[in-house]
């Protein structure tokens, strides 16, 4: 009821003001080699993908009333829209940019997709999706409601998401994961810093454990799920208060008694040379040869 | 023109309607174009919103709704809000680095006395009466967070009421850890892992109230 009467009073809205297409802004700005994007959007959707040329293209979807201002500054290209007469309404962004442009976009409801770009990107939602694909940088993503999801990506990865699950795959460069509510699945990850925590989800990793890399996995409630290729030379420090731990790799010196309330066991693989820790207090902790998750039970 | 029968369409639709009122609309709508015409775009709307994935309203809407919903608000009339702005007293940001400090100074503490794997064999939880607990009792984190919560709960008619229940359901959650983790220490106090986790339970309601407190400020 409350939905269709918001509905309503927008229908009834347009339906006393002249009929007209949805406004649309459709800009090109040319911008130097070195510059940023900035983007401030208060609720819609902003899409960025890329193109081989210095310029940004912006389409901007919005209300008659919401003006959409593009500011070219001394350190880059500023988006960001207002109400002629009030607050502004919801914009959608499609914007293509250079590659090489680093890239900030904020938002309260905010939905995000960034594609493609090789350089540092920041999104920063409340609630939102953040979609992140094929960007090689400091990526950055961080939401309290929203979901992340980092596809593809390469250089140094930092995301939060408070309520939501977290999804990394495919990526490589260090990785740093946490969430209260939400858990975090990575898969097809080549790292030699993995550090990921959560209080109430899951944790499940699939992929490498280099030589002298350091791993840390971390949750309360939560269970831990590694998938990791048999031959890994690896040192895992394994704590647990009141939860479980089982592995059908070849581990050494782990049994039951010993993990019990929080004891920190150490075992080895191979020659021990990276570094994994593994922490749950009340969760399962599953070391799996390859595959993290098997579809049938142990 | 809007007529006596405009206002209901929307229950018309919800089929909310009396059975005389639904037949007393329909009668209406034969012979009146406009009506017809916004039920046939209100229709058109909500089949798309149907359609589409959560979005959330738009600013305007939201911004003169959302006090009408915190249930311990007043009614609040429907006019564009000016962004109150939080701000920590000096004190106050001295009482959360405090905080820091000796947050860092534990993780420290951790680091050096079991934190990392080691050659020695592994620890036996709670069989050397001689072993120290961390202290856990800090009133300059206890300042610090109390003063973030009241900050977050000064400022609650900033935040959609939704994104308010969240964080105060995953605020919820850390403190259920840090409980368990307390009761844990009780029984084990000089468990290092317990310890530890606990530690990380109170950096990580101490961030995520630093994370509200700054949508807050943020308006």
């Amino acid at each position: 009821m409350v939905l269709t009467g918001i509905v309503l009073a927008l229908t009834l809205a347009q339906s006393s003001a002249p009929r007209q297409e949805a406004p649309k802004t459709d800009e090109t700005v040319p911008v130097q080699r070195g510059s940023r994007l900035s983007i401030n959007n208060f609720a819609g959707e902003v899409v960025v993908h890329t193109w081989d040329r210095d310029s940004v293209h912006v389409v901007a979807r919005h209300q008659s009333r919401t003006r959409v201002s593009i500011r070219p500054g001394p350190s880059g290209l500023s988006i960001s829209a207002s109400g002629i007469m009030g607050p502004q309404g919801s914009v959608d962004y499609d914007i293509t940019a250079p590659s090489w442009m680093a890239v900030r976009i904020e938002g309260t409801y905010n939905f995000v997709t960034i594609d493609g770009m090789q350089a540092e990107v920041f999104a920063s939602t409340v609630r939102g999706d953040v979609i992140i694909k094929g960007v090689t940088g400091l990526i950055t993503a961080k939401s309290i409601e929203g979901e992340i999801d980092v596809d593809g990506a390469r250089g140094k990865i930092n995301v939060s998401s408070t309520n939501e699950k977290i999804k990394i795959s495919d990526a490589s460069g260090d990785i740093t994961a946490e969430s209260v509510n939400g858990g975090i699945t990575m898969t097809g990850i080549d790292s030699t810093s993995v550090e990921a925590s959560t209080v109430n989800g899951d944790i499940v990793y699939e992929g490498k454990v280099a030589n002298g890399g350091h791993y840390s996995f971390g949750t309360h409630n939560g269970n831990l799920s590694l998938g990791i290729p048999e031959n890994t030379n690896a040192t895992f420090t394994i704590r647990t208060y009141q939860g479980s731990f089982s592995t059908d790799l070849p581990l050494e010196g782990v049994t039951r008694a010993d993990l019990h309330r929080g004891r920190r066991v150490t075992t080895t693989l191979g020659s021990g040379s990276a570094d994994v820790n593994l922490e749950t207090f009340g969760g399962a902790i599953r070391l799996r040869r390859g595959t993290a998750i098997r579809p049938h039970g142990r | 023109m809007e007529d006596l029968w405009t206002g209901r369409l929307s229950e018309y639709l919800d089929d909310e309607l009396s059975s005389d009122d639904r037949r007393g609309l329909e009668s209406h709508l034969a012979g009146c174009d406009a009506c017809r015409e916004t039920l046939a775009e209100l229709r058109g709307v909500v089949s798309r919103a149907g359609a589409l994935p959560a979005r959330p309203p738009a600013a305007d809407l939201w911004r003169g709704i959302a006090p009408r919903l915190d249930r311990r608000g007043s009614v609040t009339a429907f006019t564009p809000q000016v962004h109150r702005r939080f701000s920590f007293t000096l004190p106050q940001l001295v009482a959360a680095g405090l905080a820091l400090m000796v947050m860092s100074g534990g993780g420290v503490w951790v680091l050096n006395n079991g934190g990392r794997a080691t050659s020695l064999p592994p620890l036996a939880a709670n069989t050397d009466p001689n072993v120290v607990p961390a202290a856990i009792a800090d009133p300059h984190y206890d300042e610090a967070i109390a003063d973030l919560e009241q900050a977050l709960q000064a400022g609650r008619s900033q935040l959609d009421p939704g994104t308010i229940k969240v964080l105060e359901a995953n605020l919820a959650a850390i403190d259920a850890a840090i409980e368990q983790s307390r009761q844990a220490l009780a029984t084990d106090p000089a468990n290092v892992y317990l310890n530890s986790h606990l530690a990380d339970a109170r950096q990580r309601k101490l961030a995520l109230l630093r994370r509200a407190a700054a949508l807050v400020n943020r308006g």
